[in-house]
Parts: C-alpha cells; sequence; structure tokens
C-alpha cells in the first residue's frame, strides 16, 4: 500500500514534470518567438558605448586635450511616485552639495523627463550607483578637457553638447579622434536594475586615434604670453602671432588674440573663436617687399649695391603719388630694403614684366590655400595680370592691391631664408592609436622651389641689414642674431583706407646664419604707435629671447657666449690679452670658455654645465643608453667629451644643484 | 507487488532529482553569468574611469613638472636667479698658474 502511495505521489510529481515540460515547450517553441518580442520589448534595450575620443599632443609629448567621463542623471517624473520625491532630492543634495529645494523645485516641474544634474563627476556618480528606481537614469555624458585652459585655442578647437569638433584640430581630424561607438543589448528588469548583457550582441567601441601637433607648448605661451602684453601696452584691437621651423614648416605656434577658452566655448562670440591667422586677411605692407625683392633678384634684374634715386621721398607715378617715411635722394637696392623705401622698390620692379611678377608671387603661393590642416581657411586674393591696373604691379610691390593670411606670409617667408622651398604648413607629426601603435606619421612636404640657395642666402642677408641698420632696428637683439622686415599697412573697410588704422607687423628669423626659427607678429590697430619697427618688431624681439633663453643649447652660442664673456671678464676677470701686472696677480687669468659643438654625433659632447633637460636632448638624439643621477646641471659624465662612441655606449650622468653665495642658482 | 514498484520509483525518483539538479546547477549558472557579466560591464566602466583619472593626473604632472612654472615660481615666488648660461669651463694654463705663483712669492717673501 505504502508503495502504492509512492507511486502514486511520484507520477503526481511526474506529470506536474510533465506539465511544466508542455508548458516550457509551448513558452520556448510554440509562442516562444512572440513572447521573445515581448519581453525584449520590455526588459532589453540597446545601449551606446561612447568611444573614447582620441587625445591630443604637443610635439614634446605634453597632454593638451583629454576626455573626462562624467555621467548625467536624468529622471522620468511620469514614472516618479510623489512620495519619492524628497528621498530622491536628499540624496542629490548631499551627494552633491547643492541644496535639498534645487532638487525639489527641479522635481515639481510637469511630469516630462528631466536632467537632475549634468556631467557629474564619475566618483560621485558611482555613490548613486545604489538608486533603485525605474524613473531614474543615468547616461554618460562626457567632457573634453583642455587643460591648459586658452593655451593654443585656436589651434586645438572645442567640441559641442553632441561631441563633434566645432573648430580647430578637434573639427579638422574629427573622424580620426572620434573613433566608432559600440553598443551592447541590457535585459533589465522592471525596476531597471541590469538582469544581463547580451555578449554576443555586443559591439566593443572603438576608441579614436592620438594627434601629435608640432605645436610646442612652450612657445605657444612664449607667444601667446607677449602678444598679450602687446595688446594691452599699444592697446591694440587683435593680434596674430606664428612661429614655425623655417626648414620644415613645422608650426611650433599660432596663436590668435582674442582667444578662448574651449572648455567654456559658449562665454565667446565667434569673432573671438574665429582663427584670424588663416581665416582673415589684410594688405602685408612693406613686409611683402621681401618678395618683389626676392623676384628681382632671382631674375637678376638687380643688385645689392645698384643705386636707385628715391625722388626725396615723393614721387608722381601715373597720377598717383608715392611716399616714402625716410626722404632720401639715392639708396642702394640693400638702402631701399633697409630703409623700406616705397618709392625705390616701385622703381625696381618695373624692371620684370608682369606675368614674371605674378608667376613668383603665385609661386610662392599667395592667392592660393597654403593646405594648413585647420578648417576655415582663406585664399587671399592675387589678382591675375590681365585685371591689372597700370598702377597694379608697383602697389603689389609694397605690399597692397593683394591680400594675404598671416599662414600665407610666414609661410612664403620661410622659402626665402631656406634655400628657396616653399614648404606645406605642418601642423600634425604622427598620429597613434590608443595603444600607441603608429597609424601615420607626417614628413615636411615640398611644394616646390621657388627661389635659388643663392637668392635666399642673399635675401638672408638683406634681413640682417633690416635689423642693424634698417627700419627693424629695435628687434636687434644683444642674445641672438636677428633678421626681419617690418610692415606698415593701411586697413581698408568698405572700399576705403581707414584714418588712423594700420596693421603693424614684422616676420623675423634667428639665428640669422641658418635660421632655425621664424615668427610673424601682426598687430592690428595699435593705439599708441604704428609702425611695425616701433610695435611688432620690439614683440619679435621679446619673444626670440625668451625662446632662446628657454633653450640655449639649440641656438648658436656665439653670440650667447660673447656676450657673457663680456659680462663675465668686466666683472670678474681679465681680458684674454692682458698682461698682469703685480697688483693684479691675485687674479685669475681666464683662458678661454668651452665652445665645442655638443651636436657631433660620432663623438661624446661636453654635456657638463647643461640642464639635466638638455642633456636629455643631446644623449636621446645620439642615440646612446644613458642613466641621470640626481638632478639639476650635469657636473659629471662618464664618457669622456670627444670620445669616440657609438649606438651600444652607455654614460652616466652626474646632475646637481649650484650654489653661489648662499643663492641657488637652478 | 511491491518487488515490481521499488525499482520504478528509485528510477523516476533518480530522474527526477537528476532533472532537478540539472535544471538547478543551469539556472545557478546561469545567475553566476549574469552576475559576472554585469561586474564585468562595471569594471569597465570603473576601468574607463580609472584611465581617465590616470590621464588627468599625467596632465597635471606634467603641467606642474612644467619648467618654466618652476621657473616662474622660483624667480617671482623665491627670488631665484637664473643662469642664463652655460656653465663655464675654464682652462688655466698650468705654467700659467706657476709663473702667478711664483710673482705672488716674490711679492710677499
Amino acid at each position: 500500500m505504502n508503495n502504492s502511495r509512492a507511486l502514486l505521489i511520484v507520477l503526481l510529481v511526474v506529470v506536474f514534470f510533465i506539465g511544466l515540460i508542455i508548458k516550457l515547450v509551448d513558452v520556448q517553441i510554440v509562442n516562444g518567438e512572440e513572447l521573445r518580442y515581448y519581453a525584449q520589448r520590455q526588459q532589453t534595450n540597446f545601449e551606446t558605448i561612447k568611444a573614447e575620443r582620441g587625445l591630443i599632443y604637443d610635439r614634446n609629448n605634453i597632454l593638451l586635450v583629454y576626455n573626462r567621463h562624467d555621467v548625467s542623471f536624468y529622471v522620468d517624473l511620469r514614472m516618479l511616485p510623489e512620495k519619492k520625491k524628497p528621498e530622491l532630492a536628499d540624496l542629490f543634495s548631499k551627494t552633491f552639495n547643492k541644496s535639498r529645494t534645487h532638487y525639489l523645485n527641479l522635481l515639481k516641474q510637469k511630469p516630462k523627463t528631466i536632467c537632475l544634474e549634468k556631467k557629474a563627476p564619475q566618483e560621485k556618480a558611482a555613490l548613486l550607483s545604489n538608486i533603485k528606481s525605474s524613473a531614474v537614469f543615468n547616461l554618460e555624458d562626457p567632457s573634453r578637457v583642455y587643460h591648459y585652459g586658452s593655451l593654443a585655442s585656436h589651434v586645438l578647437g572645442y567640441v559641442n553638447t553632441d561631441y563633434c569638433g566645432m573648430n580647430g584640430i578637434d573639427k579638422y581630424f574629427d573622424k580620426v579622434l572620434s573613433g566608432e561607438n559600440g553598443r551592447r543589448v541590457i535585459e533589465r528588469n522592471a525596476v531597471g536594475d541590469v538582469i544581463t548583457i547580451n555578449e554576443d550582441n555586443t559591439i566593443p567601441a572603438e576608441p579614436g586615434q592620438n594627434i601629435f601637433l608640432t605645436i610646442d607648448k612652450t612657445y605657444q605661451e612664449i607667444l601667446e604670453t607677449e602678444l598679450q602684453q602687446s595688446l594691452s601696452q599699444y592697446q591694440a584691437a587683435s593680434a596674430v602671432g606664428i612661429i614655425m621651423d623655417p626648414n620644415t614648416g613645422e608650426i611650433l605656434a599660432l596663436c590668435s588674440l582674442d582667444n578662448f577658452d574651449p572648455n567654456k566655448y559658449w562665454d565667446y562670440s565667434d569673432e573671438q573663436r574665429r582663427n584670424k591667422a588663416i581665416t582673415d586677411t589684410y594688405e602685408p605692407g612693406s613686409t611683402f617687399k621681401a618678395f618683389s625683392l626676392a623676384a628681382l633678384l632671382e631674375e637678376k634684374a638687380c643688385k645689392e649695391g645698384d643705386l636707385v634715386y628715391v625722388e626725396n621721398g615723393r614721387y608722381k607715378f601715373k597720377k598717383t603719388y608715392i611716399t616714402d617715411t625716410h626722404k632720401n635722394d639715392y639708396l642702394t637696392v640693400k638702402g631701399v630694403f633697409e630703409e623700406s623705401s616705397n618709392i625705390g622698390i616701385s622703381k625696381l620692379i618695373q624692371k620684370i614684366d608682369d606675368v614674371v611678377y605674378y608667376k613668383y608671387l603665385r609661386a610662392f603661393g599667395f592667392g592660393n590655400y597654403s593646405s594648413i590642416p585647420l578648417p576655415g581657411e582663406t585664399d587671399g586674393r592675387l589678382k591675375k595680370p590681365d585685371q591689372w591696373s597700370g598702377l597694379t604691379k608697383t602697389s603689389i610691390s609694397y605690399g597692397y592691391e593683394i591680400s594675404v593670411t598671416p599662414i600665407q606670409l610666414i609661410t612664403a617667408y620661410s622659402s626665402l631664408i631656406n634655400g628657396g622651398k616653399l614648404y606645406q604648413p605642418m601642423l600634425v607629426k604622427k598620429i597613434e592609436d590608443a595603444f600607441g601603435n603608429s597609424v601615420s606619421e607626417f614628413a615636411p612636404k615640398v611644394v616646390r622651389n621657388v627661389i635659388s640657395e643663392n637668392t635666399s642666402q642673399r635675401m638672408i642677408e638683406l634681413f640682417k641689414g633690416v635689423v642693424e641698420n634698417g627700419t627693424g632696428k629695435t628687434a636687434y637683439s644683444e642674445l641672438i642674431s636677428i633678421g626681419g622686415k617690418t610692415g606698415t599697412s593701411k586697413i581698408a573697410a568698405n572700399g576705403k583706407y581707414l584714418n588712423g588704422e594700420y596693421n603693424s607687423s614684422f616676420v623675423g628669423f634667428f639665428p640669422a646664419v641658418n635660421p632655425k626659427i621664424i615668427c610673424l607678429v601682426l598687430i592690428n590697430s595699435p593705439r599708441t604707435e604704428y609702425y611695425g619697427g616701433k610695435v611688432a618688431a620690439p614683440v619679435f624681439k621679446k619673444i626670440a629671447e625668451r625662446i632662446v633663453k628657454t633653450e640655449p643649447s639649440k641656438f648658436s652660442k656665439e653670440k650667447l657666449q660673447k656676450s657673457f664673456d663680456e659680462q663675465f671678464s668686466e666683472n670678474w676677470m681679465l681680458p684674454q690679452n692682458r698682461k698682469i701686472s703685480g697688483e693684479e696677480s691675485h687674479k685669475y687669468r681666464f683662458t678661454s670658455f668651452k665652445t665645442e659643438d655638443e651636436s657631433n654625433e660620432n663623438k661624446m659632447p661636453d654635456l657638463t654645465g647643461l640642464t639635466t633637460k638638455e642633456a636629455l636632448k643631446i644623449l636621446t638624439g645620439i642615440g646612446i643608453k644613458y642613466k641621470i643621477s640626481g638632478s639639476g646641471f650635469v657636473t659629471q659624465q662618464s664618457i669622456e667629451p670627444g670620445t669616440t662612441i657609438n649606438k651600444n655606449s652607455s654614460c652616466n650622468i652626474n646632475c646637481s644643484d649650484f650654489k653661489i653665495s648662499g643663492v641657488n642658482i637652478y | 507487488m511491491k518487488k515490481s514498484y521499488k525499482p520504478l520509483i528509485a528510477v523516476l525518483l533518480f530522474l527526477l532529482v537528476s532533472a532537478t539538479s540539472i535544471i538547478l546547477i543551469s539556472v545557478g549558472i546561469r545567475l553566476k553569468y549574469e552576475e559576472l557579466t554585469r561586474q564585468k560591464m562595471e569594471l569597465e566602466v570603473q576601468l574607463k574611469s580609472e584611465n581617465t583619472l590616470r590621464i588627468k593626473l599625467l596632465a597635471d604632472q606634467q603641467m606642474y613638472t612644467d619648467e618654466n612654472l618652476i621657473e616662474n615660481f622660483a624667480k617671482e615666488n623665491l627670488g631665484m636667479i637664473k643662469m642664463n648660461y652655460n656653465a663655464l669651463r675654464l682652462k688655466i694654463n698650468q705654467n700659467e698658474l706657476d709663473e702667478i705663483n711664483d710673482e705672488l712669492k716674490k711679492k710677499y717673501e
């Protein structure tokens, strides 16, 4: 009987199981598709996995732009019971240190989805992870962080609320930086908790690539600081500055003032956000004489020593008067350039044909895009010879009836001093993927050869003359040899020149022998002074000297050493050739300072006295192994200077700070 | 009768227990899988957050160790001076030094 009962119970359980199985078959197979559809609609949702936007570095791997993974909290008020509102307000109030009333007011709105907290940091968002309400949900809301605020803002650009690049590198390389968003399928229960994630249908996000610019953060800071000071000193409307490597076309700094903070771009006007270095054109004035003269020299139409009658400062040409600021009767061609004589260059330019002159100007890149990788570049204005009036060639020769962008001008200037090669301006050195693998590297690109090396060398001498004897004297520096050209041009608006409104500019380079840096300074509408030589040239000088002081070993040390020798011998030592008298015999005689070139690759350079950073740069350049102890200045090196080295050599460097008379020298 | 039911009951019970165990185990595994998947997602978010923090700290470190920033601070806040030129290496001729020494000795002896 017991067995029968047991059998009965077991059979009932089996029947129950069979019933379950039938139901399962019904749920899974018979009505499976329909039920699955409803379940998916109710429980699953697609969540976008936002791709990490690429980072932006400067040329020395200094991180300029990165992302912050903020979270925004939303509430669907239609699904939030009234009694839960105070509780929610309390929680948010405690987490974000805002008043409870603030959140309660937000929650009192009409039934709709509202944003309760925008862009909350991840660490704070984590504190709210225990909210169990289907009415409250959060979404990733990343922010782009421009770490140095307004620094290089016109180069870097900014992103809008949809995280799309709107200006600068962020816009030009938007596709490269943004990567590909991914997707995951999430199953949630009735209260919104995650049940599971469908791994099979998850598409991971592909992060954006990182961009390494040619910009040097230090140079950029120097340029921006000096231009900003010049704006207030000369009460100018705006200013543009560009620093470039003339031998590669790499842009080392680019600034357009007023600038803006990309982190709060909405607080600034379109005018402030516009990159005037590439979008605004202007008549370059006397800085343009360099191209006229280069064309004349290349065509062998004149020589530096040729005399030109410059009419004592006033010359009638085709019913129009051309005037000079400095009155002279005769000037050599060199003098015409140094004194920036409009009359002189007007007379000289008649020696070459209109079409030939036009071809040179086109070859220098005027009237054409420079192809800088930034959005919004304009091509300037250069009329074709068949549209020229009788005065056009003359006007162009001293920088009128032509409009250029600052980037065009500095690019063309680079070709004047680098042996005649016109380079495409470079702003990006390389692109790497998120894991540090190289995606693409950019090499300097020569567009064309415009003038010969010989003409380029002659132009360098002429530029030096401008700074040493001519209108650019205010750019002369004791620290470094400088060449350059000043420019002052009237500003035109609505078809006529404005009274008292000028563009003051200076394009200069250093060192004058083998130029390594070229810099354009353009000050728009200065009030206190207006000549390029008085306004822009001193700014250039300050920039140049600060750059040289930052990296003294990069530039020719002749002048630096000379300057220091003079100071040192005056204050501390006897001149080298002076005999020691009995009274002076207690003083040491100095014989020589080191002048060895640190960049000699086969020989070990003398690193003593250099800063650790400078020594590192040289050692990295040579490619040998090294080990550094201490910090400050190099005091000892394990490989003697002048010793032949190879790639396997290893050098130990000892560094320490100097201390003289109780004052730290760092 | 008794003898004939027992093995059947045993088989049925065994099947029931086995089926139940299999179902429970599979449910357990599924729950564990779901939990691990959730954890994975949370850890991914945490990793992203940590990575962001790392990048921010790197940017901060680069900013605060910037040579110019330190120099400016040293100049403006500590009143230090910067040596603009490379350290000097004086090459002194030993003969000249001896000459000076002799001259000094002559003078003071």
